[in-house]
């Protein structure tokens, strides 16, 4: 069976090969600076950088719309409420109770401006940065909380190993599934309620698979010298380069004009 | 019951980017009470094709006839359940599919779906813990405490008790120790001889496929290369190289012996008994030879 | 000639629960460098339980397991006695840590804390002995069954072990994959002088051994080279095992009133002997 972890399209584009780190800090920040615009320039130059790095990364845009299509109702709902609701300027469009004003309809271009960009962006972030990466991303990220005694490895390990498993738990789902398929379970038809039935042959075995597999697990990597943390060393290795700098410097470039530029 | 595969295509996520075809065009006959063994590599399309039988995959072309069903890619869901009733599947490792608490209600989830009372369904697991010997006792445990080989009887009895026309063994002895696979293998040789039930056996064990089967059914790259009595499959030693099976053990040992005793030992022979023959004839003809 | 013990059990006890019936009861073995020792037995008669004690996942309850003189129960000791006896398991998809075969590789020398350039070189020839070069970046469920076995071989190479033990590692492959894992162990066994401690079931795998320990209720019932212990095939089959193809080749002739020597056990020495027999005729 084939299936994708999270959308990861694997490519060699310049946003590719930057270093999780500096993808992950863009996006935090980029969050944030989204909300500094107000004026017609500052949400030009968000929706600029958005493009920007649509083409950067050669992602073909139907990848994108497709990472949008779940949401695409949101922005829609947001840009009708602040269409809506919005009462000052000049009235444009009027019907009854209806009232579309320059003011709201300015208002709610710029919100879903910033809706989209914010998505767009992360799902850029998924779209070209292995899950794996995101993970040692984090965890080098994280590490100072480690100060805290926040168990920044045991997470790291445990979003590894789950992505490590995802695939393998799926196939078993089906094989199960088919399994009692063929005692007559129908998962496909049927009231609520029999339905909901139907999932009880399907989880237990699932459940009691997925129970041994961490019973082996946890052996096995016992067996290979697993003690937690201590005097670990990693082979992975994240590796700073100019193009890292590189997106940091546009991003406080943006963020710079959008404090200037903004009204 | 007879199973008829006429010109089986089976795409895998069609129109994806994971778009893959795994069977091609198969054409095959299941005749009604044969023991027919699938063998080939893994990947070649064995379990794919066998689970187009009792409508656990639909084909994307082509069509199968089972006794007098029509299956195709417009059969409707709800009409695939009749089929299942009529032709059990016991898949690898059939006790991953153990979920209730106890062996008794576990065997009986099968009848149940298929809308048999109550008390008939536990009369069937009875009679299905019989056949595959394991004592009434352990009805009331739970299968989750049994041994593997135990769990695994459990779960053939399972399907066993819907009391089927036809039976597909998916490598039905996988991971069991010597004495589990024997157990398993007379069980499934004594329902066909005794019951006369249609058998299905998806195989990687040559010996398995050439002593156990009627037919055998030689599958690479998702097409069906070769159908025939074992005598004659196994005789195909060639073709079997060049996709990577053996010849069953007794062949190859006929043949290493041959080449060192200047014999041309190429019967299809499966047994050691029968291997031990032939050994015997060329020792007798020599004997008989000095003698006059 | 005396050989260089590698572990040395000594009436090994031990149960999982305190009311349960001994999994091991005074076992005494001993594991010499560079030999090639089998495990037989059927389910639950304690093979795969020793093994686990050979490297400290299970503690005796009574009895000493010592590697290379470290004792199990020593805690200092234990992860050094890990790094020497490393295991390969039965699922294979169980034991893969990494999420490609590079980080599964380095999972074990990551815990040993080995520097990474070290791990580097590492990798490469351990990849390389197991005829897995070239797949670092592989995810495992693009792999086959065999060839997640021999990745998990490779995590072990790479640690430098003196001991690999296969826990009915083979058991779930297909043929081919079952063939792979084995002539990269038999590999490693020859020229790397890697001991190699097989439980199995394949009786055929086992004959090819250069020991052989027969198990049954967590005893030793049967031990000794495959030529001593195939000498009582009446026994083996008692034990809930199978015989050999050869052995059972050899009780095919001599049915036919070919009187093959008892000594053949190999498929090799049978046609030796047929050879034999012919040109006496």
């Amino acid at each position: 069976m084939k299936l994708i972890i999270g959308q990861f399209v694997p490519g060699d584009s310049i946003i590719h090969r930057m270093d999780p780190r500096a993808k992950l800090i863009t996006v935090f920040i980029f969050v944030f600076i989204v909300f500094l615009a107000n004026n017609p320039w500052t949400y030009g130059f968000l929706l600029a950088f958005t493009v920007l790095g649509i083409l950067v990364s050669k992602v073909p845009f139907s990848f994108i719309y497709r990472g949008l299509k779940p949401v695409l109702f949101i922005i829609i709902f947001t840009f009708i409420l602040n269409a809506l609701f919005t009462r000052q300027g000049d009235v444009l469009i009027s019907a009854g109770w209806f009232q579309l004003t320059t003011a709201g309809l300015k208002q709610a271009i710029f919100i879903s401006i910033r809706l989209l960009a914010i998505i767009v962006v992360t799902t850029l972030l998924t779209l070209t940065t292995s899950p794996i990466a995101i993970t040692d991303g984090l965890e080098t990220l994280l590490k100072p909380l480690k100060k805290w005694r926040f168990p920044v490895h045991e997470f790291a390990l445990m979003m590894s190993i789950a992505l490590r498993f995802i695939p393998t738990l799926m196939e078993e789902t089906e094989k199960i599934m088919k399994a009692q398929m063929a005692r007559g379970v129908d998962f496909s038809s049927g009231s609520l309620v029999k339905r909901g039935k139907a999932i009880i042959p399907l989880l237990v075995p699932l459940f009691v698979g997925a129970f041994k597999r961490a019973e082996d697990l946890a052996m096995a990597m016992e067996a290979r010298g697993y003690r937690g943390d201590v005097g670990r060393t990693k082979f992975r290795l994240l590796k700073w380069h100019g193009r890292d700098t590189g997106l940091l410097s546009v991003l406080a470039v943006l963020t710079a004009a959008l404090i200037l530029m903004r009204g | 019951m007879e199973i008829k595969i006429n010109h089986l295509t089976h795409i895998y996520q069609p129109n994806t980017p994971f778009e893959s075809l795994a069977l091609s065009d198969v054409n095959a006959v299941i005749p009604s009470g044969a023991f027919v063994s699938i063998i080939g590599h893994t990947g070649s399309g064995k379990s794919t094709l066998v689970q187009h039988f009792n409508g656990l995959l639909k084909p994307t072309e082509g069509e199968i006839h089972v006794g007098d069903m029509i299956i195709s890619s417009s059969t409707k869901n709800k009409d695939l359940k009749a089929l299942r009733k009529k032709i059990g599947m016991v898949f690898q490792y059939p006790e991953h599919q153990l979920f209730e608490e106890t062996v008794e209600k576990d065997i009986c989830f099968g009848p149940l779906n298929f809308d048999v009372p109550l008390e008939e369904a536990k009369r069937r697991a009875r009679e299905a813990l019989e056949l595959v010997h394991l004592p009434e006792s352990i009805l009331d445990r739970s299968p989750f405490e049994l041994s593997g080989g135990q769990m695994r009887r459990v779960a053939i009895a399972g399907v066993l008790a819907l009391e089927p026309e036809a039976i597909i063994l998916d490598e039905p002895t996988a991971g069991l120790d010597p004495k589990g696979r024997r157990d398993i293998l007379d069980l499934f040789t004594r329902l066909h001889k005794e019951k006369g039930m249609t058998t299905i056996m998806v195989t990687h064990n040559m010996d398995d496929a050439a002593l156990l089967s009627d037919q055998v059914i030689v599958m690479d790259h998702g097409r069906c290369l070769m159908q025939d009595r074992p005598e004659i499959v196994f005789s195909e030693e060639k073709t079997l190289t060049s996709l990577g099976l053996d010849l069953p053990r007794a062949m190859r040992f006929l043949r290493k012996a041959g080449q060192k005793l200047g014999q041309q030992w190429e019967e299809p022979v499966f047994s050691t008994e029968k291997a031990a023959e032939t050994i015997a004839r060329s020792f007798v003809r020599k004997k008989g030879g000095d003698r006059s | 000639m005396s050989r260089e013990r590698l572990i040395e059990v000594k009436d090994l006890s031990f149960r999982y629960k305190a009311d349960a019936p001994l999994s091991l009861d005074r076992v005494s073995l001993e594991v010499y460098a560079g030999e090639w020792l089998a495990i037989i037995g059927h389910n639950g008669s304690g093979k795969s339980t020793l093994a686990k004690c050979l490297n400290g996942l299970i503690l005796p309850e009574t009895g000493t397991v010592l590697v290379d003189g470290l004792n199990t129960r020593d805690e200092d000791a234990i992860w050094e006695i890990r790094r020497r006896v490393g295991m390969v398991f039965q699922n294979p998809d169980n034991q893969f840590v990494g999420t490609t075969v590079q980080d599964d590789v380095a999972f074990g020398m990551e815990n040993h804390g080995i520097d990474r350039d070290e791990m580097v070189k590492r990798m490469a020839s351990a990849l390389k002995l197991v005829n897995m070069e070239g797949t670092e970046n592989r995810e495992p469920h693009r792999l086959s069954g065999g060839q997640k076995q021999r990745v998990a071989i490779a995590g072990i190479i790479a640690l430098q072990p003196s001991i690999i033990i296969l826990d009915e590692a083979t058991s779930m492959l297909d043929p081919k994959g079952r063939e792979d894992v084995l002539s990269v162990m038999h590999e490693l066994n020859k020229t790397k002088g890697i001991t190699v401690i097989s439980i199995t079931h394949d009786l055929d795998e086992a004959a090819g051994s250069d020991r052989i320990i027969a198990m049954e209720k967590g005893r030793i019932v049967l031990s000794g080279t495959p030529r001593e212990v195939f000498q009582h095939p009446e026994r083996l089959l008692e034990l809930g095992l199978d015989l050999p193809f050869a052995i059972k080749m050899r009780q095919a002739l001599s049915e036919q009133g070919i009187a093959v020597s008892p000594d053949a056990f190999s498929e090799e020495e049978l046609v030796e002997e047929l050879w034999k027999l012919k040109s006496t005729i």
